[in-house]
């Protein structure tokens, strides 16, 4: 069995059916999906902009990491479970997509991105933690990240047009 | 308020070549809603941020000046943005758009959004430490989030009712 095949046997149950002709759940999930991204993305840029060196220079960079992750893990949590049914309803008209591949590999590197971020860059933090201008690998690393989120907003939206 | 008022303008702006060139591509306005989108992550990202902080939630130790000083600007960028991407999409079913409930509501919510943002949210968040007591900044956070995620919801429903 492909994948498409798996897809189309997702969109075919009933609870896929009643959840993309309902007229009122499927415009709030979609909703909370993209207004989680003042939440998501909307935190996760402030934490980049710092590390890039950017704004909020020579201020604690854990401190406001520490104070950013919760309201982050709200949004990427939202986004998830929400993005997770958005797709659950049309799995077959999405996964036909080029834009929805596209942004699966996005995410892809997002992950990859934080893995690093976690294991590389993190690792010194303390040496850095209040300097004006955090070292060459915390500014790639947080460079990368505005990127890949950008990036992955632009095709995301752009699918709605494509499904 | 008479919307009757604005009539005028609308069908201009509408029947004008500008809006003319927005209604004939919808890959044109699909772009604009990216960047609208752009628009919503620095300028609410910036709103829940502020908010929280003058609610008392988060980055307690920092004062609460010192949070907001590199947040006001890159909220206004994503409001510049938001308001022009915005001009513009509306520019390309100016008559339509115009017509419906859930606009009128969101350009009702969006000038008091603005305005309270820009005179009481502003001299809240930039008041010397300990001017207003938690109630007062935990207030002021709350009718922030409130009115600018009303702009987003109200939004939102323009696509859908």
């Amino acid at each position: 069995m492909s994948l498409m095949d798996l897809a189309r046997s997702i969109q075919d149950t009933d609870f896929a059916v009643a959840l993309a002709s309902s007229g009122y759940f499927y415009p709030v999930i979609e909703g909370t999906h993209v207004l989680s991204l003042a939440l998501a993305v909307g935190t996760i840029i402030w934490i980049d902009l710092r590390l890039a060196g950017i704004t909020m220079r020579g201020q604690s960079f854990t401190r406001l990491y520490a104070a950013s992750m919760p309201v982050l893990l709200v949004g990427f949590g939202a986004m998830f479970v929400t993005g997770l049914l958005l797709f659950y309803a049309r799995a077959a008209d999405v996964w036909g997509s080029g834009y929805f591949r596209i942004k699966l590999i996005l995410l892809a590197l997002c992950l990859i991105n934080v893995l690093v971020y976690h294991f590389i860059v993190n690792r010194d933090v303390a040496k850095w933690d209040t300097d004006v201008v955090p070292p060459l690998k915390a500014r790639i690393s947080g460079l990368a990240s505005l990127v890949l989120w950008f990036s992955v907003v632009t095709v995301g939206r752009l699918m709605a047009y494509n499904i | 308020m008479s919307w009757d008022l604005f009539n005028p303008l609308v069908s201009w702006l509408g029947t004008s070549p500008l809006g003319m060139w927005m209604g004939t591509s919808t890959a044109r306005i699909a772009w604009l809603f990216v960047f609208h989108l752009f628009g919503l992550i620095l300028l609410l990202g910036g709103v829940v941020f502020l908010s929280l902080r003058l609610m008392g939630l988060v980055q307690r130790t920092t004062a609460v000046a010192v949070a907001a000083r590199p947040v006001y600007p890159v909220m206004t960028i994503g409001l510049v943005l938001m308001v022009v991407t915005g001009g513009l999409i509306f520019a390309g079913g100016a008559v339509a758009y115009f017509e419906g409930t859930w606009f009128r509501l969101k350009m009702l919510l969006l000038v008091a959004a603005v305005v309270y943002t820009f005179t009481v949210f502003r001299s809240v968040a930039f008041a010397d430490e300990g001017r207003f007591g938690q109630a007062v900044n935990g207030v002021a956070g709350l009718v922030a989030l409130l009115l600018w995620f009303g702009v987003a919801w109200a939004g939102r429903a323009i696509a859908y009712f």
